[in-house]
């Protein structure tokens, strides 16, 4: 209210004819305009909003029960299907289409959390003692594998029986040197020295001082053992 | 954090990020390798079994891992090998037949207990385990993985002309057994 007196006062310091003027809105409306205008301008509003926005949001159209369930995997499928350059599904139609037809998810079942704790536990192993043939050929590479098997057998003769005299050793590597390529390879694809019989001459006791003696010989000791003894094949199948 | 195989070898070589590098390589190629296994030997526990040999011979192997080859390509191979193994394992011990081992390898999948007899995926399981266990691989390694014959031929050390033949004659023989059970 002051700051209307205020205004009135600096009217009447201005302009003091106007200032005493009666405050009568000369204009007039319909009747009954304000009563009605909310609704009219809602109405007017609605009629030019975008013709789209008037449809109502249901969908008259309907879709078979449970469309919607699986079928990002149905298109993902089909897509994969049709995937032009798909050299496996192409080949197979070619073989066996139907088995294009199966979904390749696996069907085992995995404990929970599997992968998530999938702990591999190693260790630092010392890796085996690796001995080159240098240039032997091929052909005679049994020869060489049975020379080295008479190494451990002759080992464990002398571990074994280490009074005993030289003659049974030397009838030891002769028993070995008779050995045939056949028997040789049966003996390697047996996978073991513990699949071996005891009455052959290949039997190697299987406890642990055995096994640390073998881990005491030298690569010098098993080098020189195969310069010693060491037979070709051809001059084996002469000799027998 | 995604290092590629070359960055995780390189890794695997300096001796205080060699333990994280593996462990990096088993998460990246667990979940593949174990799937090629487990679908091999089919019981989980003898694929978790498989699963671990195959890693510890990896951590065993990877310092004098020739970078000419894949390194997944590499992991296939022991992963094969072990599974092959394992199965020529079971066969030894076994003293029944050899088809009583392959059956054998039947009951286990009818014996999952999610086995669903009228289900066309355990149906293909069965069919797989008809197949020789050579053929076996080739199916799993194409059909599963979708691995193109070059790269088989370096996982099986096989040439492609004989991978191609293996797996149409697998593919066939698996499409009878399905088609006629």
């Amino acid at each position: 209210m002051e700051e209307k007196n205020t205004i009135r006062e600096e009217l009447q310091a201005l302009c003091p004819a106007v200032a005493n003027l009666a405050r009568i809105n000369v204009y007039t409306v319909p009747e009954g305009y304000f009563q009605k205008l909310g609704e009219r301008i809602v109405q007017y509003v609605k009629q030019n909003e975008e013709p789209s926005l008037q449809i109502s949001s249901a969908t008259p159209f309907n879709v078979p029960v449970g469309y919607f369930d699986g079928l990002a995997e149905k298109i993902l499928n089909k897509a994969k299907q049709q995937t032009p350059g798909n050299e496996v599904r192409d080949e197979l139609n070619s073989i066996a289409p139907f088995l294009n037809n199966i979904s390749k998810v696996p069907v085992f079942s995995v404990p929970p959390n599997y992968f998530e704790t999938l702990n591999i536990k190693v260790a630092e192993q010392k890796p085996a003692r690796i001995f080159s043939f240098g240039n032997i050929s091929k052909t005679v590479r049994y020869a060489v594998a049975a020379a080295i098997i008479g190494i451990v057998a002759i080992g464990s003769v002398l571990f074994i029986n280490k009074e005993k005299s030289s003659s049974a050793l030397s009838y030891k590597v002769e028993e070995i040197r008779k050995l045939s390529d056949k028997e040789i390879i049966e003996f390697l694809n047996a996978g073991s020295f513990a699949e071996v019989s005891p009455n052959s001459p290949m039997y190697l006791p299987q406890d642990q001082d055995y096994k640390q003696f073998m881990e005491t010989l030298t690569e010098e000791e098993i080098q020189e053992f195969l310069k010693q003894n060491y037979v070709p094949s051809e001059t084996q199948s002469k000799e027998s | 954090m995604h290092l590629n195989d070359k960055e995780l070898l390189y890794q695997f070589k300096q001796p205080d990020l060699k333990e994280r590098a593996f462990t990096l390589i088993v998460k990246k190629y667990q979940e593949k390798l174990y799937w090629h296994i487990r679908r091999m030997v089919v019981d989980h526990d003898d694929a978790n079994d498989v699963l671990q040999n195959m890693f510890v011979k990896v951590w065993n192997g990877l310092e004098n891992f020739r970078e000419d080859s894949q390194l997944y390509t590499w992991l296939y191979r022991i992963a094969t090998n072990e599974s092959l193994t394992f199965i020529e394992q079971q066969k030894r011990r076994s003293t029944t037949s050899f088809d009583e081992v392959e059956s054998g390898l039947s009951n286990k999948i009818k014996a999952d207990p999610g086995f669903d007899a009228n289900k066309l995926e355990w149906k293909l399981q069965l069919a797989i385990q008809q197949l020789p266990d050579k053929q076996k691989i080739v199916f799993n390694l194409r059909y599963y993985d979708e691995m193109p014959y070059e790269e088989m031929s370096r996982v099986l050390e096989t040439s492609e002309g004989a991978l191609k033949a293996s797996y149409h004659h697998a593919a066939k023989k698996v499409e009878d057994f399905i088609l006629n059970h």
